[in-house]
């Protein structure tokens, strides 16, 4: 009998291992490492891989994003890319341009992706030359955060956030407590010094006075007056003393200390806050200037070249029910779909958690990317060398003026741009 | 003809025995020295080479001759990076070696909890770079970190941005890192003070000499070979220094953390400019190379 067990066992075994040598495996990387991110994804991708759809199963590899642009150059450069890299549509261009990307027109067809309802500019954005080099998957905005007992606390109404500059700032003094000694105990706002927050922050502010980037001759136009307001801004909201400052890179622990009252950030706090505990309010980026706009970014899905195309419609059909069932890493992630079928599905509308991501959704139509140009990552990169981070951090020191600070950062990004 | 025989005899026996001898040498330094081809000399060499091309690591280089080095030389940012560099030499590489020296002299002594003691003092060198970095970064956290905390009750008001502002963040970075890797130089020094013949210590005693003249006369010349190897180690750690301003401040604020080291990577994985990287990684290996024979040099060592 014993024996008999064995031999079922065994056979089991061996029919289980036939299954996974049958499967084809499409390998993706991808950048979401944040907070829990990579497990959260992992349980989607867990589930295709038991669904087995067409023999499929997804082998993931998660990044920081700073090495993901790495590796994915590295791995492509030694020809042994993922066969799917999911990235942001703002980095697209840069990978074309280094012939790491495939165009996708025709097989998109086949596999039967349907962007209809998909926002135009994001689907602009996803074409080079015209051609689609990559699927948009989400986008995720900057907005207002903000504690409703802090708010409450300050006799404020949490249902009827700001809307405009004048409410935001009055919010933000209204939370900002001072002690005997004169030491701030509760800022109004934490807004961090320069970092990656500082620059998606004046990023919304040069948009909301009208500017842009880039001028039509290509090069950088943040000496335009709209730039000098957006900037001025910022200096004097440091000035005022309602703002944490931060402490270091991207440091916005005082809101999460509950030491702030408000933050502006992307919509992947939402898990991380509501797991905290914190009475949380959202709402949809006040209007500083004369624009509404908000900072914004996308994840898109994209194929590599290889060197067989044996897998590029394995690797597509991946793609296709991924972005099909992208309510679940919305959520989860915390992102905002872009397909409709996405944002419709139960999970989205039905979830705890829609009431906070409602105003991310609210604000894809005053939703602005940086330029996608073929030195995205130089020009906007995160690091010291950036001369955007530079100056925004040293004019809201008071270290440099902000005519001085946005002439040496045109002079910088300009160098950027035309260095070969 | 049987003596001539073996008298000719014993030089072949001997040279085999010695090439034998030389064999077994090398095969016990072989999976060393494989490594060390492989992973360091061949990189190296290539390193050399691409800092006269243009290679965005997709393609194949193209021959630029200096023009590198020329950018680099004409470069702000990278002049700035070498500045911000030799200010944390000066600021960590002198308290990492006299406080590694008397760390050292502390633990050595014949106190009741010793062992206890080193391994506290060791324990911080076990823990990652990235862990370090994140730890400070809460303890330098200004409106709710530990060391504003502490300053606060002791009146130090409005509280330090210590990773904010660009006097305070280098020399916030020079603490963590010292606090991180002093004990590496304790541990050294220790094996080198336990090396020290007790009698020499005893004679002097004898001969009237005090705590100071012990360590003056004694302590510090018998550890100098030791020193030979941790200052110029100690130095070109600092000149290399990476991990914790990548964790803790990027480089920023301002560009105030800005080092070299950050200045490679971001040129090398950033922007995948390996020439220009490949140029100032060499420029680096010169200075750290400078700096180590001007010290040897003034300690007689070579």
């Amino acid at each position: 009998m014993r024996k008999v067990l064995s031999v079922i066992l065994l056979a089991l075994l061996l029919s289980g291992a036939a299954t996974a040598q049958d499967a084809t495996p499409v390998t993706l990387m991808h950048g979401w490492t944040g907070a829990d991110n990579t497990e959260m994804l992992n349980t989607v991708f867990d589930r295709f891989n038991m669904d087995n759809p067409d023999g499929l199963v997804i082998e993931p590899t998660a990044l920081g994003w700073d090495d993901l642009f790495t590796q994915l150059t590295l791995t492509a450069a030694t020809g042994n890319p993922p066969d799917v890299v999911m990235f942001h549509n703002t980095e697209v261009t840069e990978f074309v341009r280094k012939g790491v990307l495939l165009p996708v027109d025709d097989l998109m067809m086949e596999a039967g992706i349907d962007l209809t309802g998909v926002p135009e500019n994001v689907i602009e954005l996803s074409k080079i030359d015209g051609e689609f080099y990559c699927l948009p998957g989400d986008l995720h905005p900057m907005n207002l955060y903000y504690n409703r007992d802090l708010v409450e606390a300050a006799g404020l109404d949490p249902d009827s956030p700001p809307t405009t500059g004048e409410e935001f700032m009055a919010w933000a003094e209204a939370m900002t407590i001072t002690d005997d000694d004169g030491m701030v105990t509760q800022y109004g706002l934490d807004q961090p010094l320069g970092g990656s927050l500082g620059r998606w922050f004046f990023h919304t502010l040069l948009y909301q006075f009208g500017g842009s980037w880039l001028g039509e001759d290509g090069l950088s136009a943040v000496d335009s007056e709209a730039a000098h307001q957006a900037l001025q801004y910022l200096v004097d909201l440091q000035a005022s003393g309602v703002s944490s400052m931060g402490s270091g890179v991207g440091d916005i622990s005082a809101f999460q200390n509950e030491r702030a009252g408000m933050v502006l950030v992307g919509p992947w706090m939402v898990n991380s806050y509501i797991r905290e505990g914190k009475n949380l309010g959202t709402a949809v980026m006040p209007t500083f200037g004369s624009v509404p706009a908000t900072w914004t970014n996308t994840h898109c899905l994209a194929l590599t070249v290889q060197e067989s195309d044996a897998n590029y419609l394995n690797s597509m059909k991946v793609i296709k029910w991924f972005l099909e069932n992208y309510a679940e890493p919305g959520i989860k992630v915390g992102i905002v779909p872009v397909l409709p079928v996405a944002l419709a599905d139960p999970y989205w509308t039905d979830h705890d958690f829609a009431q906070y991501y409602a105003p991310f959704v609210e604000s894809l139509s005053i939703a602005v990317m940086e330029p996608a140009i073929e030195k995205y990552t130089s020009v906007f990169a995160f690091g010291g060398q950036s001369p955007i981070l530079r100056n925004i951090e040293a004019a809201q020191a008071g270290d440099k003026s902000v005519a001085d600070a946005l002439a040496d950062m045109k002079a910088g990004i300009d160098e950027l741009l035309l260095d070969e | 003809m049987t003596s001539v025989a073996k008298t000719m005899d014993r030089p072949v026996t001997s040279s085999w025995a010695s090439i034998r001898n030389d064999l077994v040498a090398y095969a016990f330094m072989a999976p060393y020295l494989v490594l060390f081809i492989l992973f360091l000399l061949l990189p190296a060499i290539v390193g050399v080479y691409a800092s006269f091309t243009k290679w965005g690591i997709i393609g194949e280089p193209q021959w630029v001759g200096l023009r590198n080095y020329d950018k680099l030389i004409n470069s702000e940012i990278f002049i700035e990076s070498l500045q911000n560099t030799l200010y944390f030499v000066i600021l960590a590489a002198i308290p990492l070696i006299v406080l590694g020296f008397l760390l050292a002299l502390l633990v050595h002594q014949k106190l009741r909890f010793r062992n206890i003691a080193r391994a506290i003092v060791f324990l911080p060198h076990v823990v990652s770079v990235a862990a370090v970095g994140i730890i400070f970064q809460w303890i330098l956290e200004r409106s709710s970190g530990l060391l504003n905390y502490y300053l606060g009750v002791l009146g130090v008001n409005p509280p330090i941005n210590w990773l904010g502002e660009p006097e305070s963040a280098m020399p916030a970075i020079a603490i963590t890192t010292i606090w991180w890797t002093v004990n590496g130089n304790m541990i050294i020094y220790l094996a080198g003070l336990q090396d020290i013949p007790e009698e020499l210590y005893e004679s002097a005693r004898i001969d009237g000499a005090n705590g100071w003249q012990l360590t003056r006369h004694i302590t510090i010349p018998m550890l100098l070979p030791i020193s030979a190897f941790v200052i110029p180690l100690t130095v070109i750690a600092c000149w290399r220094v990476f991990g914790q301003v990548f964790v803790m401040t990027r480089g920023g604020p301002q560009g105030a953390t800005f080092t070299v080291a950050q200045f490679i990577y971001e040129t090398a994985f950033v922007r995948f400019n390996m020439g220009l990287a490949s140029a100032a990684g060499v420029i680096l290996m010169l200075i750290t190379l400078g700096f180590t024979v001007v010290q040897l040099r003034a300690m007689k060592v070579i």
